[in-house]
């Protein structure tokens, strides 16, 4: 997958928690990538089995809303964002992202 | 209630009417047109609706607004992939053979090529070169997968793989989104007839 900001910023993202469920609309949020741009990325990382999606349950919404689509991390995954945020650290593009190596 | 009752007498029932068009009802209705534009197997169309209601009312309007291109780029590269690889009917496993050596299993309802699954039927050692694969779907429909599987994708949101003890074969069952087991696709195994 190609280095970008928006990668390095949802990979900063996701590797704050990487144990945790991670929504699209959070991950957004979180990271200011555009979901133009954020549902792209989770797409091509599902493909690559970097992470895995599954679906809130019924009971957690309260019967108020539709269940929403939760993403979380493989072990694959940690392992190739991980490589994502050392190669980003070390490239002059992503300085002012301030990366931190997980 | 009296908030409400005041919005009225200040703003007048037409004004009050106008917001509730604008902040209640157009974001929801605009963004269901929207994810139209993905191809009616993708997650995203649920995914999409069920995050606008996490939203605030204020934030909506934008963000709707933003997923007009996201789904104008990411929704009709989709639809074109999806229409590519090609759909066999409408209920059950679809089936359709891309060439010699490689096949994809598309289940009507997820779009998403679920490749961990091909990866545990490899390691279980049931798909193997020189052999035929036989797929019953629940509709009674049944389809050859030529031997030489390379790559076996199946989508769906969770498939949950089961190989049946005798070894003969395996099953695979879709919860859907309420975790709802559907009747499993029951899939047979036997030899080619062509031993190569």
């Amino acid at each position: 997958m190609r280095k970008t900001h928006a990668l390095v910023q949802v990979a900063i993202a996701i590797m704050a928690s990487p144990r945790d469920k991670q929504w699209g609309y959070d991950l957004a949020k979180r990271t200011g990538v555009r979901s133009g741009v954020l549902y792209p990325i989770l797409r091509r990382m599902l493909d690559d089995e970097w992470i895995t999606d599954g679906w809130e349950a019924e009971a957690d919404t309260g019967g108020k809303r539709p269940p929403r689509r939760y993403y979380e991390l493989t072990n694959k995954g940690m392992a190739e964002l991980g490589a994502v945020l050392r190669a980003a650290a070390n490239d002059a593009r992503f300085r002012n992202l301030n990366v931190r190596p997980a | 209630m009296i908030a409400l009752l005041d919005l009225v007498a200040k703003f007048g029932i037409s004004s009050l009417l106008m917001m509730l068009l604008i902040f209640g009802f157009a974001p929801v209705f605009s963004l269901r047109l929207i994810v139209l534009l993905y191809p009616a197997s993708d997650p995203r169309r649920e995914e999409l609706v069920a995050e606008l209601y996490v939203q605030g009312r204020l934030e909506r309007l934008l963000w709707v607004s933003e997923q007009i291109a996201t789904a104008l780029f990411e929704g009709t590269k989709e639809r074109y992939r999806v229409r590519k690889i090609g759909r066999v009917g409408g209920l059950g496993v679809t089936i359709r053979g891309l060439s010699d050596d490689k096949v994809i299993i598309i289940r009507s309802t997820g779009s998403r090529l679920e490749r961990s699954v091909i990866a545990k039927l490899e390691k279980s050692g049931e798909f193997k070169a020189g052999r035929v694969v036989t797929i019953t779907s629940t509709n009674g429909a049944q389809d050859d997968i030529p031997e030489n599987i390379l790559r076996t994708m199946i989508s769906s949101r969770s498939p949950q793989i089961r190989l049946n003890g005798d070894g003969k074969g395996f099953e695979l069952s879709f919860p859907d989104r309420r975790g709802v087991v559907h009747p499993p696709r029951v899939i047979h195994r036997r030899r080619c007839d062509r031993d190569l």
